[in-house]
């Protein structure tokens, strides 16, 4: 878990080998500053970061299901989605800082590898992002080695309710449209990676629609894809 | 420091090297004068390996200023010499992981989101194809193995 922190940056006071101007960052000694002193793990973007266990994320997921039962998926998706809208905002901040333009005027696949490359780092997994279809309102994101998903193992159910709502946050916020996001495929259910479904909360309720009718995350692109 | 290396040192921690992590450390340590010498040779022809390149590369792509702008070339360059200066330090420290830590992993996405895969493909492989013409055999081939392994995470 990120939060931005108003701490002064504490690299100057940090021998660097690299300069700010250094893009590929990500390897765990350019991008984690450690702290001993005060306890703390900043990383390059002058974010908080907490080192967690997967007890940790059992717990959290088992404890919230015993308070809510069925409502924590939701609980988790909200969650996300105001994470995914402040991020958007910080990650709009340092973007500009690093590379002197503004986010509305870069080419988006790398503006998308750029935001991603941070949750990467940190240990969200990997991710690809198909924008074929954004003309048509919607896209799909493959996410590989999803934190949660693989700590909770097969349970036969999507889980990734914090990323899809991360992803929806974000993206509302960086489109200034409202976007939502749904599992349709997940590593939780015996598949080898995430897929997430973002566009217009109609498009979102058809997916879950056909998601309870038992269709296959091919089956749900093939049906959008025919729209 | 080379990330076996270091890893070896944190695992024997509190005991004493076994033979053959002694053998492996004398191996790396004997290496390095070589290395070094190599790495300022590299270091010494990296303008003479990108002019070749760029010189047969640029005619392949005639309209690659249309697409990408003015600077596109000057980045081209930029980013080649980028890759072969990692390569080097990469080799200099007889280590793979540095290459794919500090720069593969996070410059593979970047030419994936730019589609720019396809293009770079015969920059890669003319600086393959140059070392021989430009460094003697122990030189082209002590860098070759970091060279490849750029290539096949870069553009295939």
């Amino acid at each position: 878990m990120t939060t931005p922190t108003s701490r002064p940056d504490p690299r100057p006071a940090v021998t660097m080998s690299v300069g700010r101007d250094k893009h590929s960052h990500y390897s765990y000694r350019d991008f984690f500053r450690f702290n001993r002193e005060q306890g703390t793990i900043i990383d390059w973007n002058n974010t908080q970061n907490l080192l967690l266990s997967e007890d940790f994320i059992v717990g959290l997921q088992t404890g919230l299901e015993r308070e809510v039962g069925d409502a924590s998926a939701a609980v988790m998706y909200t969650i996300g989605i105001d994470w995914g809208k402040r991020d958007a905002a910080h990650f709009s901040q340092w973007y500009e800082r690093e590379y002197g333009v503004g986010v509305k005027q870069s080419n988006l696949l790398f503006l998308l590898e750029t935001w991603w490359w941070p949750f990467t780092a940190q240990g969200w997994g990997k991710w690809e992002v198909e924008t074929e279809s954004k003309q048509k309102g919607f896209l799909f994101i493959n996410l590989f080695d999803s934190m949660v998903a693989r700590t909770l193992g097969d349970v036969g159910k999507p889980v990734c309710h914090l990323y899809a709502g991360l992803f929806a946050g974000f993206f509302t916020t960086m489109t200034s449209k409202e976007l939502s996001c749904i599992e349709i495929q997940c590593y939780a259910m015996g598949e080898t990676y995430c897929k997430f479904l973002l566009g217009g909360q109609e498009r979102i309720d058809a997916a879950n629609f056909w998601i309870s009718e038992g269709a296959s995350a091919r089956e749900i692109a093939r049906r959008l894809h025919q729209e | 420091m080379n990330s076996m290396f270091a890893e070896l040192l944190q695992n024997a921690e509190g005991r004493y090297l076994h033979p053959d992590e002694l053998e492996s450390l004398r191996a790396y340590v004997e290496g390095i004068p070589k290395r070094v010498r190599i790495y300022q040779v590299l270091h010494s022809k990296e303008s003479v390996l990108l002019d070749r390149v760029m010189e047969k590369f640029q005619p392949t792509l005639p309209h690659l200023t249309r697409r990408h702008g003015i600077l596109a070339w000057e980045r081209c360059r930029r980013d080649l010499g980028m890759v072969w200066r990692y390569c080097c330090m990469a080799m200099l420290l007889n280590d793979e992981d540095y290459l794919r830590d500090k720069l593969l992993y996070w410059l593979e996405t970047i030419l994936k989101s730019f589609k720019m895969r396809d293009e770079c493909r015969p920059a890669y492989k003319l600086m393959l194809d140059s070392l021989a013409s430009i460094f003697t055999a122990e030189e082209s081939e002590i860098i070759r193995p970091y060279l490849l392994l750029a290539k096949t995470m870069l553009v295939g």
